[in-house]
């Protein structure tokens, strides 16, 4: 019996994993993340697990800074106008990814 | 003739493709038909496409959904070829951006595309829409349902724990399709509430809950009055995010709400207006988080509704409008059933319908 096997082509995205520094010294840690943390006065502030990667982070390492970005949408991706400047002010990113 | 596009390979018989099946992931655990060549050729000479015509791209592994591949996983659910084009325009539904099917595909939410088939379709295909209309008994309904799934699960690979993060699921990850009760319901068809002319036949997916049943005999008030207060569970999605959901009228009650003169958009402005909560109950109840809003869609965040300055006897609406809420009458005529099933929030889902554009002959 011959059979068509349920295998598709897959769409390249091009897109291929960043390479790794040696180090987080001096490297600027971006998280970027759905969540946040809204505090009394309205402001929002990083999720409180991200908060703890964050310390655990400087505790390890001299980072050269940190920037967070809250996604507009949880479900959705990041507008790419949004992530090519958040890209272009870090070295790393630490993503958050849960809905 | 046209030429094959996948691979083809030969197996000794059932038995050795079932094994193979499974030892390839070509299923999520129950059995599949075998794509033979003619089997698969049968469906693409029905439809009158290319084999290679591209439908579109199902995440999260960006596969490609040509019309071989549908109909290969087609063949593999059972399904008769003139069930085919409804597959592809369910296909197509999910594949709208506000359907954002990489979402649903990956969500923690325990959410599964539910295809919804109304119009002359119904009937023309022979789709069971009477008594246990979500479950058994009708090749149409399992099978279009089991296609959706195994094209999920082969083309955009939501394999559990790896890409489909759902925490429970639910039983419609296997097969979830439904058909309009049209010949019962005492309002126009379903997919006249989505622009779509009446007389046509028309595919939904709304990415939802199981069905949570609700049986409610009476008068249209009692009705209307215990299915407003039965759906605000403080544990639905929407309690968090708003967004969607979907309401079940078994013929019985629906030919009541009718007969007192209600349309389905009363239907929907009346849950709208009804189905809420009590803002101060939440206050009193400590469990409105008015601070964080991963706790709940009142934080006043990202464009949210803020609570802060609303008074505890305010009712807070669970969706954001009456169009979020759908109303289907479907199921069988003899009892008082309702059922609700919650979509996924504000993250995505949403309904959205096609019309069938290929005509499909009667089915057997």
């Amino acid at each position: 019996m011959q059979v068509l096997v349920p295998e598709p082509q897959f769409k390249s995205t091009e897109t291929q994993l960043a390479s790794r520094p040696g180090s987080l010294n001096s490297k600027v840690v971006g998280f970027l993340d759905g969540w946040g943390h809204t505090l009394e006065d309205g402001t929002i502030e990083m999720y409180p697990l991200m908060s703890q990667i964050r310390s655990g982070l400087e505790e390890k390492f001299e980072l050269g800074g940190v920037v967070w970005q809250k996604k507009p949408h949880i479900g959705k991706p990041v507008p790419k106008e949004m992530l090519q400047e958040f890209v272009a002010k870090v070295d790393v990113v630490v993503n958050g990814e849960c809905i | 003739m046209s030429t094959p596009a996948a691979r083809s390979i030969e197996v000794a018989d059932h038995d050795a493709w079932q094994e193979l099946a499974y030892e390839s992931g070509w299923t999520d655990g129950l059995p599949v038909s075998p794509p033979t060549a003619e089997a698969v050729r049968e469906i693409v000479e029905y439809l009158g496409r290319g084999r290679d015509e591209d439908i579109g791209v199902i995440p999260p592994a960006l596969g490609i959904a040509t019309v071989e591949q549908i109909a290969i996983n087609c063949v593999m659910a059972g399904c008769r070829p003139e069930y085919v084009p409804v597959v592809i325009e369910g296909v197509k539904c999910m594949l709208e951006e506000r359907f954002n099917l990489n979402g649903v595909q990956c969500t923690t939410n325990p959410c599964a595309p539910l295809l919804i088939v109304s119009g002359p379709a119904v009937t023309d295909l022979g789709f069971n829409y009477r008594e246990n209309v979500f479950a058994g008994g009708s090749r149409v309904n399992a099978t279009i349902g089991r296609a959706i799934r195994l094209i999920l699960w082969n083309l955009g690979r939501g394999f559990p724990g790896e890409t489909d993060m759902a925490t429970l699921g639910h039983p419609g990850k296997f097969s979830f399709c439904v058909a309009e009760n049209v010949e019962d319901s005492p309002w126009e068809p379903f997919h006249t509430d989505y622009g779509v002319d009446a007389a046509s036949s028309a595919v939904t997916t709304f990415a939802c809950d199981p069905p949570h049943a609700l049986y409610i005999p009476g008068d249209d008030k009692r009705i209307m009055k215990i299915l407003a207060q039965s759906i605000p569970a403080l544990g639905l999605i929407a309690f968090h995010s708003a967004g969607q959901y979907m309401v079940i009228i078994a013929p019985k009650p629906a030919r009541t709400l009718a007969d007192a003169g209600w349309k389905r958009s009363d239907v929907k402005e009346y849950l709208f207006e009804n189905a809420r909560w009590n803002l101060g109950q939440l206050r009193e109840m400590e469990i409105l988080d008015e601070t964080d809003h991963v706790k709940t869609h009142w934080g006043g965040v990202d464009g949210a509704p803020s609570v802060r300055d609303r008074s505890d006897n305010e009712m807070l609406p669970i969706v954001d409008s009456p169009d979020d809420i759908h109303v289907l009458v479907t199921g069988g005529s003899g009892q008082w059933w309702c059922a609700v099933l919650p979509g996924w929030g504000t993250y995505g889902g949403f309904a959205v319908t096609r019309p069938l554009e290929a005509q499909v002959s009667k089915g057997g």
